[in-house]
């Protein structure tokens, strides 16, 4: 492929001044995501499929706050990065981020607003291509209610409550998660019940998803959950004029500043 | 939450937020009144969800 050579450059580039660089490594048959700390390391440098890496950043960061970290970052991680960093969940001052490009085919299987990064590097490797329709969210349109309520309901009772949306989400990190409380969605049952478990997490996406899809590609019932959150993040734009992962100084409209500045 | 409950394929009209003083009685209980009328009007979540 013809961004992993200048993408290792500028990895190794990178390491002469930090002390790791997080990406992606093919080893034992299958990509994960690893910390690279020396340049004799970055053989293995893999870049796809993508993996949610600003949450293993996170991890990495809480242990080792001190720690000076690079990242290789998609222009979906990047967003993740910017509305993580709002949320003090990351400290972008400790981090370089190495820019990837996705290529045609990737921003097909994987439809996004932007699919490079632009905001946090100068640095990107590969080259930029505009961003793909997606098909699913227009046919959905088209759609009527009751059309619709029947699409979720066939959709969400193949769920089986694995969390993995959320778990792999970079935008949740509630300590304590809604969820799981009886209050709000009754406990025990597969599929869990509907709409209450979906259309609250669907709720607690609003001015926070970035649109990196690793809901839909980690469920495991294929579950299209980035058709409605799509709709959601369209809305957002539409009613506050807030683009989730665009602009790092810009006030996400459902959080509120502790205290207003007088 | 309107938007949302639209996208799922659930009345949006099932949900109504007013904002009414406390001195405004009358036009509380014609608010309730036009709300609950509304709501009758529709068919039960129970079947909307079976």
């Amino acid at each position: 492929m013809k961004r992993t050579e200048p993408l290792k450059k500028a990895v190794a580039e990178a390491l002469k001044e930090l002390d790791g660089v997080l990406a992606l490594r093919s080893a034992w048959g299958g990509v994960a995501p690893h910390l690279f700390c020396r340049e004799e390391e970055l053989d293995g440098l893999a870049l796809w499929p993508k993996y949610p890496v600003p949450r293993t950043l996170q991890l990495i960061q809480r242990t080792h706050p001190e720690s000076r970290l690079g990242i290789v970052a998609r222009g979906c991680e990047e967003r993740g990065l910017i509305e993580m960093a709002k949320r003090n969940q990351i400290d972008l001052e400790r981090i370089r981020v190495i820019g990837l490009a996705c290529t045609a085919e990737e921003a097909q299987i994987c439809p996004c607003p932007k699919p490079y990064p632009s905001i946090l590097t100068d640095m990107v490797v590969g080259e930029r291509i505009e961003p793909m329709a997606d098909k699913l969210v227009e046919e959905f349109l088209a759609k009527g209610r009751e059309e619709r309520l029947e699409f979720w309901k066939r959709q969400f009772s193949k769920c089986i409550k694995c969390y993995a949306c959320r778990t792999v989400c970079p935008q949740c990190f509630c300590p304590e998660c809604t969820l799981e409380n009886e209050l709000w969605v009754e406990t025990g049952r597969i599929p869990p019940p509907f709409p209450s478990f979906h259309l609250v997490r669907a709720m607690h996406t609003v001015g926070k998803c970035v649109g990196c899809r690793e809901c839909e590609l980690s469920c495991p019932a294929n579950i299209p959950l980035a058709t409605l959150y799509t709709l959601i993040r369209r809305e957002v734009e539409e009613m506050f004029g807030y683009e989730t992962g665009e602009d790092l100084k810009a006030q996400p409209p459902l959080v509120l500043p502790m205290e207003l500045e007088s | 939450l309107k938007k949302i409950l639209g996208y799922a394929g659930i009345e949006p009209e099932r949900l109504r937020l007013e904002w009414i003083s406390a001195s405004e009685g009358e036009r509380f209980a014609e608010v309730v009144k036009e709300f609950t009328e509304t709501i009758r009007g529709l068919p039960p979540m129970k079947e909307v969800l079976r």
